[in-house]
């Protein structure tokens, strides 16, 4: 064994990520793709623009929005799953919140920012991916941001104390094997502060382990966040070189 | 945001009267027979047995999963055809670049019989429909695809066709959802038997992928099959037709193709008609399709053809990789 | 609670002769209507005809509650880190709990019928909740057109209780594959004034200690259930009492830190800038977490805030066991009374 997880990582290395802007030739108006690992997902951002009901015009600031597609060829198995599927609920609501508090609203009154992310393949880590998607897309459509906002997960490893009997390290990134196993949680952080915007668990823990997990957690938000800027600068450059010639 | 405005009534006129000139001036100066550029990519998914991805600068992206489940066969003492036809199941979920606008029934685009879009649950119907009737259409000499879909006696393969299309119009192009699912099943892989044929219990595989058999053999006939659109203005004709020539044109077909041999060949296996804007004329403007016409449409369909599922096919072997 | 005065119609004045109380448009006001005269007529009849919109929070009383808070006050007088006093009562069922926090009052229910199991689960009973709020508990509820609050508790409740297994579903099962327990569990807002979702696990979690199944025997094919009656009802097979702690992070202390306040009322709902919802049990288990935005918090104040839950949750299920003891008690102590006067000896 030797510390190696069973894809071949330690606990504190984050799997490949690759992210890209503007990705869709849709009219959307922002537009990303990230994988992290095997876990692929699209999202296009379209907005500010005209609410489609009138449900959602609010008078002294924008409405977000979001909707959440799983692919049915996203799992191990073939699932469809309608727009009242729990787990779609649950990310929709989770990715609307967060971005909602992210998003500077307050300069575009009744307008509707609309958050669609497609889930194309599943290998744990669903909802930072998610997060991390929609982050790239709303820089890519130049809506004002707070910061980025960078999600990432965290698990509480089962594996046999080491021989000082203290407990082992959390692992940085679970994959779709190790959440099914193992307690996991996902947390979000703002740009550089390590200030939690989002933070969610769904599995038993004890109180006294969480503290290493969140902490775990930050520390793999603040090397995605460092991938991301990256890929975010070299977008900017290319672009405005191409305008320049 | 709301679907993207139609065309103008002199926008109309103008490129109705500059498609129906001879020689004919398309807007973006393409030959009436040259194709779009797209982008493809494929087997890059990793939980399926096949994917495609095409990306058309206008007609937006498509992404096809194609996954393969264990099922037993129905317990009827006969495998009636409409059982067997059962065993691959087609399904297209259309996702605007953001929220769709209401749907317009069977407008620009939409194929006969096909029912249109409204909106993005209930999908693109009518997509499916005729992209399933394209697979099930055999070949030469009674070949099926449902053929390579029997495994051993009592059980088949379950094919699930997922299409993915993001696109900005709520009828995308024929070609862009066709050279998908292509790709897709060109480059699906199902796993290998190890458990003999002749025995009823449930059939193990082999966990090795660089064994695995392809759906389609890479070097027989026929490859899955391709569907092409082509519109006529006046009694000129032209493939690949974007959306503003959909609107101008007074007749639309898909024709769908399979490549029968390594000539480039083709063989028909469906046509039906496609709903285009007449120009922007009234209800009662309708032309209809003559004889000679519809000769000339599924000709220059029939030519070009072979060479795009060659070119495609090409593409997709040379991508694939056996993971 | 206030209710929004009608919004007098001084602009639309010159409209008045088309308002048509159309009882069509009222229950869908936000479908625009072909006609656009008849929507203004729309949005006239929706503010007189529907549920007012909560009202919104006066500046003058956000800037004392925030005020107060610098000083470490609460406007009820309570410390930022208390609850409300919770107050436990039980119905003359089994399984019937009235919980008050303050003005906040909710009701549980659970009702058990014998059903078919899942196809994929034989050996497991169903546990479902429902929670539907209506305006007893706020004028802004309306019924069957739940709010973000609505789906948030709801899921919240589904996390904490049937993901974490705090019922054992397979003692639910009575015959493998044909027959088990169905329990539901149904809550009843009857009143709002902030914290329901604390306010509807604790209820939850009582209702379910307090519930007791009838005694089931199988011999073959036949299944009896035998009525209290002729034998004491058993109670359910609870594996731990999740309990649901919020916190609601608003204003400013004086060191310029988020305040986190613990069950919060309406007033400071309204107010505040972000939550947190810790489900934690007495042995000191996490079983879910939820901070979906809102304002950022530090890592160190939100462990704090969880080990705050913890310590709180000790206290919660001390009070719950209590409760459900003295209830216990009281239900013998009718019961041996009639025994007690059935008794045919003389007093000496």
């Amino acid at each position: 064994m030797e510390g190696l997880r069973n894809d071949g990582r330690r606990w504190n290395e984050l799997r490949r990520i690759h992210c890209q802007l503007s990705t869709s030739s849709t009219n959307a108006d922002g537009s990303s793709y990230i994988e992290q690992g095997f876990t692929k997902v699209l999202c296009n951002v379209t907005g500010p623009a005209e609410p489609s009901s009138r449900q959602k015009v609010k008078q002294d600031s924008a409405t977000v929005s979001c909707e959440v597609y799983f692919a049915a060829f996203s799992g191990t198995d073939r699932i469809k799953r309608g727009r009242n599927d729990k787990k779609v609920q649950e990310l929709q609501t989770a990715i609307q919140k967060t971005f909602s508090s992210i998003i500077l609203t307050h300069l575009f009154s009744r307008s509707e920012i609309t958050i669609s992310v497609h889930i194309l393949s599943q290998d744990g880590g669903t909802l930072a991916a998610c997060i991390n998607a929609a982050t790239l897309a709303l820089i890519d459509a130049g809506i004002p941001l707070k910061d980025y906002v960078c999600a990432c997960t965290a698990g509480q490893s089962t594996s046999i104390f080491d021989n000082e009997g203290a407990s082992p390290d959390p692992w940085l990134d679970v994959n779709y094997l190790e959440e099914s196993d193992i307690p996991s949680l996902t947390v979000a952080t703002v740009g550089d502060s390590e200030k939690i915007v989002a933070l969610n668990m769904e599995n038993k823990v004890r109180i006294e382990k969480l503290e290493a997990m969140i902490a775990v957690g930050i520390s793999g938000c603040a090397k995605v966040r460092a991938i991301m800027d990256k890929e975010v600068r070299r977008h900017g450059k290319q672009k405005l070189e191409a305008q320049g010639e | 945001m709301p679907p993207p405005t139609p065309l103008s009534p002199p926008e109309l006129s103008y490129l109705y009267a500059s498609l129906s000139l001879s020689p004919p001036i398309r807007l973006d100066l393409r030959t009436p027979t040259q194709f779009r550029p797209l982008v493809a990519e494929c087997s890059f998914l990793p939980h399926c047995n096949g994917s495609a991805r095409v990306c058309m600068a206008e007609a937006g992206e498509c992404i096809v999963g194609i996954k393969a489940e264990l099922e037993k066969d129905a317990t009827t003492k006969y495998a009636t055809v409409i059982e067997r036809e059962k065993w691959i199941e087609v399904s297209v979920e259309v996702a605007g670049g953001g929220v769709s606008g209401p749907g317009s029934g069977v407008g620009i685009g939409g194929i006969s019989g096909a029912g249109g879009a409204t909106g993005r649950d209930e999908g693109d119907g009518g997509a499916a429909v005729w992209l399933k009737e394209g697979l099930l259409a055999g070949g030469a000499g009674g070949w099926s695809i449902l053929d390579r879909l029997v495994i051993s006696s009592g059980w088949h393969w379950k094919i699930y066709i997922d299409v993915l299309l993001l696109t900005p119009t709520s009828h995308p192009s024929p070609l862009l959802i066709s050279a998908a699912v292509n790709m897709a099943l060109d480059s699906t892989y199902l796993p290998k038997l190890t458990s003999p044929h002749d025995v009823d219990d449930i059939p193990t595989f082999s966990d090795d992928w660089a064994i695995s058999a392809p759906l389609y053999e890479p070097t027989t006939f026929p490859r899955p099959p391709m569907s092409l659109p082509v519109v006529a203005v006046g009694d000129n004709v032209f493939l690949d037709p974007s959306v503003a020539e959909v609107a101008a044109a007074e007749a639309g077909l898909v024709v769908t193709l399979s490549l029968s041999d390594s000539q480039g060949n083709c063989d028909i296996v469906g046509i039906r008609s496609m709903e285009v804007g007449r120009g922007g004329g009234k209800e009662g403007d309708r032309k209809g399709i003559n004889r000679t016409l519809l000769r000339q449409m599924v000709n220059a369909c029939v030519k070009e053809a072979g060479e795009v599922i060659k070119g495609l096919g090409e593409t997709t072997h040379k991508q694939m990789f056996r993971a | 609670m206030r209710l929004k005065p009608l919004p007098h119609p001084s602009t639309n004045h010159h409209r008045h002769h088309h308002r048509t109380p159309s009882s069509s448009r009222i229950t869908n006001p936000s479908r625009p209507s072909p006609n656009p005269r008849s929507r203004e007529t729309v949005q006239l009849v929706h503010y007189s005809a529907t549920m007012p919109k909560e009202p919104e929070i006066s500046l003058a009383e956000k800037t004392f509650v925030l005020e107060a808070l610098k000083q470490n006050l609460r406007v009820d007088g309570r410390g930022i880190h208390s609850f409300r006093e919770i107050e436990l009562s039980f119905g003359d069922d089994y399984g019937f709990v009235d919980v008050r926090l303050g003005k906040t009052r909710v009701l549980a229910r659970i009702s058990a019928e014998i059903v078919k199991p899942r196809s994929d689960r034989p050996f497991e009973g169903t546990f479902t909740i429902s929670t539907e709020m209506g305006p007893m508990a706020s004028p802004s509820f309306e019924v069957g057109r739940p709010t973000d609050l609505d789906h948030t508790l709801s899921r919240l409740l589904e996390k904490s209780i049937r993901r974490s297994t705090a019922l054992d579903l397979e003692s639910l099962c009575i015959v493998t594959g044909q027959r088990v327990w169905s329990l539901r569990a149904d809550l009843h807002f009857l009143s709002h004034d902030g914290n329901l979702i604390d306010t509807a696990c604790i209820a939850t979690i009582t209702a379910l200690a307090h519930f007791r199944l009838p005694v089931i025997t199988v011999s073959g094919e036949d299944i009896t259930i035998h009525p209290v009656t002729e034998r004491v009802p058993v109670p359910l097979s609870l594996l731990h009492w999740p309990i649901c702690v919020t916190f609601s992070f608003l204003g400013e202390d004086e060191d310029g830190e988020v305040v986190c306040v613990l069950d919060a009322t309406a007033q400071e709902e309204a107010l505040r800038e972000g939550d947190m919802t810790v489900t934690v049990n007495k042995n000191g288990e996490v079983c879910q977490i939820s901070k979906s935005g809102g304002v950022a918090v530090e890592a160190e104040t939100l462990m704090k805030c969880a080990r705050m839950a913890a310590e709180k949750v000790k206290g919660i299920d001390k009070l719950i066991a209590t409760a459900l003891r003295d209830d216990e008690v009281a239900r013998n102590k009718g019961n041996l009374d009639w025994l007690k006067e059935g008794k045919s000896e003389n007093e000496r």
